[in-house]
C-alpha cells in the first residue's frame, strides 16, 4: 500500500512545502518558520548518513580494508571523531590533530593548485594573446578584443598595487582598472539574476507539471491558501502568553544601623 | 619548553607541515607510476575519510543550541521541536537504511527509505528556500541598486545588457544584444575576474606558505 | 507622486515577478534560442571524442540549483549515452549522489541500477560510484587514484566486479570530466588538480552566478566547454535533439525573458525615482 500513496504523498509535500515557504513573502508566519526549521534538521540528520556512507565506502567496503580484516583503517575513522574534543574545554586540544592533517593536505593543494592554475596559466593565456585578434568570430570585424584585454588586466592589477600611492599614470591605471572591474561584476550581477529567477522557474515548474495519474501539484494551491488563513487567523486571535512579571531581587533587609559608639574610655577636659 | 606545549601545541604544526611538503614534493616530483605517488594516493584517501566527521561538528552544535532553547521552554521552542524531531526521525530512517538492506551493504543513501525523504521533502526544501531569492533580487532592483555614481551605472549598465543579451527575448528585440553580451563576457568580464583570480592567488598561496611553516595558527583554535 | 512609486509595498513586487515569470509557463511564447559559442564547444568536444571514451560526470550540486543543473546534467548523460560512451558518475557534494541517481534513472530508466549497460565496457556502459568526501582533497585523490580513494559503487558493489571500473585507475585514463557546478568544490578545482597535473580535459555546466568566474578558465583553454546556467542547459538540448531528445525548457526560457524584462524595468523605475526625488530635492 505504500508504494501506491507514496507518489501522492510526494506531490503533497513537495506542494505542500513549497508553498508554505513561499507564505514568508507575504508575511513571516509559523508556517514558514516550521519549514525552515524542518529544512535544518533534515539536513543534519542527512549529512550525519553521508558521513556514515563516506567512512563505510572508503575505509570499511574497499576492497583490503576493514572489511577485509585489515584494522588499520580503524586509525582515520578514529582520528575523524578527535573532531568532536571541539566541545570539551580540557581535552580540546585533541581537536588539533584531525584539523593538522587536514590541513597540511589542504594548504598544500592551495598552493600547487593556485599556482598551476590560477598565477601561471591565467598570466601564460593573457600574454599569449596574439595583438590583432577577436575573441569570437561573430565579431571577426573587430580585431581590438585581445589588446584590450591585456590592458584590462593589467589595469585591474594596477588597482590592487598599494606600494604606490596612486597618482599620476598609476592612479589613471587604477581608475580605468575600477571601471574594468565594474564591468565584471555587472556581468556578475546580471548572471546572478538570471540564476535567481532560474530557481523560481524550477519552483514553479514543479507546481505547474507534476502530476500523477491525474493528481495535479496545483491542487493544493487552494488547500495551502486555506491553511495559511487559518493559522493567521490563530495567530490574530490567540492570547499572547501571559506577561510574566520579571522576578524581583530577593528583599534585602533595611541596613542595620551603625553600631552605637562606645563611649571613650578617655577622661573628658573639664575646663 | 614543556611537554605539554610539545604535544597541544608544536606537534599538530609539525604534522601539518610535514603532511604538506610531501603533498608538494609529489606535485612537483614524483612521477605518475611510482611507489612514493602511490603512497602519497594512499594519504589523500586516508585524509578523506578523517575529514568527513567534521560536519558532525555543525550537527552537534545544532543539536545542543535546539536542545537547549527546547528543554528551557526557550523563545520559539516550537520550532526547536520540530528541528530535533526532524533530525531524529530522519536519523531513525536512517538507521534503518543502514541496518536492513544487505542488498546495499549496510549503506544508507542507496536505499529507498532514506532516499524517498531526500527526494520528496529535503530537495523541496531546499529548492523552495532558495528559490524566494528570485523575489528578494527583484525587490533589491527596484529599491536598492541606484546610479548614485559613476561606477554603479557601469555596473548596472552592463548588468542590464547582459541580462538582455543572455535571455532569448533580447536576440528577438535586436541581435545586437545577443553580441554585445558576448562581448561583455569576453572581453571586460575575462579580463576583470582573471586579474581579481590572479591576485587572488598570490594572496591565497602565501597565507597557505604561512600556515604551512607555522606561521598562521589560527586554524588549530584558541591557544595555539 | 515618485516617492509614492519609490515606496510601493514589496508585496506587489513579488505578485508582479509571480505572475509574469508564470505566464509564460503555461502560454509558452516561442522565442527562439540562438546557441552561443561556448555550448557549441562543449557540445563539439563531446562529439569528437573517440566512442569508447570514458566521461566522468561530476554531480557537484544542491538540490537548490536542480533548477538549472538537472536538464543539462540529464542531457550531458543522454549525450554520452547515444554517443556510445561510458559514463561514471560521482559527486564531490553530499547532496550530488542522489541527484546523480536522478539523471541516471531519467536517461537508462526506472530500473537503474538494474540495466543492461550498468558496470559493462559497452557502448552505453554506466558505473555510479556517488558520493566522494573530502571536497577538494576527494578531487586531488580521485585524479591520483580512483581505486586507492573509493572501491565501490554507490551501491556497495566492489570495481572488482564492475569491468568498465578497469578502464578508471587514473585521471590520464578519463576522456573528458565534466562537472556540473553549484560552487566549491566545483570545475575550478578540477581544472585545479586534474586538468593542471594530468592534463584531463575539464568541462562544465554551472549555475548562471558562478559564470562569470569560471570564464577566465575558458577563455584559456583551461576549460573546453562552458553551458551557462539555465540559457546554456536550452541551447545544448537544442544541439543533443538530434539524438532523440526531448527538450523541455523552451517555454522556462521564455519565462526567464520576460523575467530578465521586468527586473530591468525595476531598475529603471527605481533609479528614475531615485534622479527625480534627487533633483526635487536638489531643486
Amino acid at each position: 500500500m505504500l508504494d501506491v500513496i507514496a507518489p501522492y504523498l510526494g506531490i503533497v509535500f513537495g506542494a505542500l512545502i513549497t508553498l508554505f515557504v513561499y507564505s514568508f513573502l507575504w508575511k513571516e508566519n509559523p508556517l514558514s518558520r516550521a519549514m525552515e526549521h524542518l529544512f535544518i534538521g533534515l539536513a543534519a540528520a542527512y549529512i550525519t548518513g553521508t558521513v556514515y556512507d563516506a567512512a563505510m565506502k572508503v575505509a570499511v567496503l574497499t576492497p583490503n580494508r576493514l572489511a577485509a580484516g585489515n584494522l588499520i583503517w580503524a586509525l582515520p575513522i578514529l582520528i575523524g571523531f578527535m573532531y568532536l574534543f571541539f566541545f570539551t574545554k580540557k581535552y580540546f586540544w585533541l581537536y588539533r590533530f584531525p584539523v593538522s592533517i587536514v590541513a597540511g593536505i589542504g594548504v598544500a593543494l592551495v598552493i600547487v593548485g593556485n599556482i598551476q592554475s590560477n598565477f601561471v596559466a591565467q598570466i601564460s593565456a593573457t600574454v599569449k594573446l596574439p595583438l590583432l585578434g577577436s575573441q569570437d568570430p561573430a565579431w571577426s570585424w573587430f580585431p581590438l578584443d585581445n589588446i584590450l584585454i591585456i590592458l584590462a588586466v593589467l589595469t585591474v592589477l594596477s588597482f590592487f598595487f598599494f606600494t604606490f600611492e596612486h597618482k599620476g599614470p598609476l592612479g589613471i591605471s587604477a581608475r580605468i582598472g575600477r571601471y574594468v572591474m565594474m564591468a565584471a561584476f555587472g556581468s556578475a550581477y546580471g548572471f546572478t539574476v538570471m540564476a535567481r529567477i532560474s530557481l523560481l522557474i524550477g519552483r514553479l515548474r514543479y507546481l505547474y507539471e507534476t502530476q500523477e495519474e491525474g493528481f495535479w501539484a496545483y491542487y493544493l494551491i487552494p488547500v495551502a491558501i486555506v491553511l495559511m488563513i487559518i493559522v493567521a487567523y490563530w495567530e490574530r486571535t490567540r492570547k499572547p502568553p501571559a506577561e510574566v512579571p520579571p522576578a524581583l531581587p530577593p528583599a534585602v533587609p533595611p541596613p542595620a544601623a551603625p553600631p552605637e559608639e562606645a563611649p571613650s574610655r578617655k577622661r573628658k577636659k573639664t575646663s | 619548553m614543556s611537554t605539554v606545549a610539545i604535544v597541544k601545541r608544536y606537534i599538530p604544526l609539525l604534522i601539518t607541515f610535514i603532511i604538506g611538503f610531501v603533498i608538494v614534493l609529489d606535485f612537483f616530483f614524483f612521477g605518475p607510476k611510482t611507489a612514493e605517488h602511490d603512497a602519497v594516493s594512499l594519504l589523500k584517501a586516508t585524509v578523506d575519510v578523517i575529514v568527513a566527521p567534521a560536519a558532525l561538528i555543525g550537527v552537534v552544535t545544532l543539536i545542543r543550541h535546539h536542545g537547549r532553547i527546547l528543554s528551557k521552554r526557550g523563545k520559539g521552542w516550537p520550532f526547536s521541536t520540530i528541528v530535533i524531531l526532524a533530525v531524529a526521525f530522519y536519523g531513525l530512517i536512517g538507521i534503518y537504511s543502514a541496518l536492513s538492506t544487505t542488498e546495499y551493504k549496510n549503506l544508507v543513501l542507496p536505499n529507498p527509505a532514506f532516499s524517498w525523504y531526500y527526494d520528496n521533502a529535503y530537495a523541496h526544501l531546499d529548492a523552495a528556500i532558495f528559490s524566494l531569492l528570485a523575489f528578494f533580487i527583484a525587490s533589491a532592483a527596484y529599491r536598492a541598486f541606484k546610479m548614485r555614481t559613476v561606477e554603479a551605472a557601469v555596473l548596472l549598465v552592463v548588468g542590464s545588457l547582459v541580462m538582455l543579451g543572455r535571455a532569448p527575448i533580447g536576440g528577438a528585440i535586436w541581435p545586437g544584444f545577443t553580441t554585445i553580451q558576448s562581448w561583455l563576457m569576453a572581453v571586460p568580464n575575462t579580463a576583470g575576474f582573471r586579474a581579481i583570480l590572479i591576485g587572488v592567488a598570490l594572496g591565497a598561496i602565501s597565507l597557505a606558505l604561512r600556515q604551512l611553516i607555522g606561521v598562521e595558527r589560527g586554524y588549530l583554535g584558541p591557544g595555539a | 507622486m515618485w516617492q509614492k512609486i519609490e515606496r510601493v509595498d514589496r508585496r506587489i513586487l513579488y505578485i508582479l515577478v509571480l505572475i509574469l515569470v508564470s505566464l509564460p509557463l503555461w502560454f509558452p511564447i516561442g522565442l527562439p534560442i540562438p546557441v552561443s559559442s561556448t555550448t557549441k564547444a562543449f557540445y563539439n568536444t563531446i562529439e569528437a571524442l573517440p566512442a569508447n571514451s570514458v566521461v566522468i560526470f561530476s554531480y557537484d550540486y544542491a538540490p537548490a540549483a536542480q533548477a538549472e543543473l538537472q536538464p543539462m546534467a540529464e542531457a550531458g548523460l543522454f549525450h554520452a549515452k547515444s554517443r556510445g560512451l561510458r559514463s561514471v558518475l560521482v559527486a564531490f557534494w553530499p547532496q550530488g549522489a542522489p541527484l546523480a541517481v536522478t539523471a541516471a534513472k531519467k536517461v537508462y530508466g526506472d530500473a537503474f541500477p538494474n540495466v543492461n549497460e550498468y558496470g559493462k565496457d559497452i557502448a552505453g556502459g554506466i558505473v555510479l560510484i556517488g558520493y566522494i568526501p573530502g571536497g577538494a582533497i576527494g578531487m586531488s585523490s580521485f585524479a591520483s587514484n580512483v581505486w586507492a580513494t573509493i572501491g565501490v559503487d554507490h551501491y556497495g558493489k566492489t570495481f572488482a566486479t564492475l569491468p568498465l571500473m578497469n578502464r578508471v585507475k587514473t585521471a590520464s585514463d578519463f576522456g573528458v570530466f565534466i562537472d556540473w557546478m553549484a560552487g566549491t568544490p566545483g570545475a575550478i578545482q578540477a581544472v585545479m588538480y586534474m586538468h593542471g597535473p594530468y592534463g584531463v580535459k575539464v568541462g562544465t555546466g554551472a549555475t548562471a552566478v558562478s559564470i562569470p568566474e569560471a570564464r577566465p578558465y575558458y577563455s584559456g583553454g583551461q576549460l573546453f566547454g562552458l553551458l551557462e546556467g539555465l540559457a546554456g542547459a536550452s541551447e545544448y538540448e537544442s544541439l543533443v535533439k538530434g539524438y532523440g531528445w526531448t527538450p523541455t525548457l523552451l517555454a522556462p526560457m521564455d519565462a526567464q525573458s520576460l523575467g530578465h524584462v521586468l527586473i530591468i524595468i525595476f531598475v529603471i523605475i527605481g533609479n528614475i525615482g531615485f534622479v527625480a526625488s534627487k533633483m526635487k530635492g536638489g531643486g
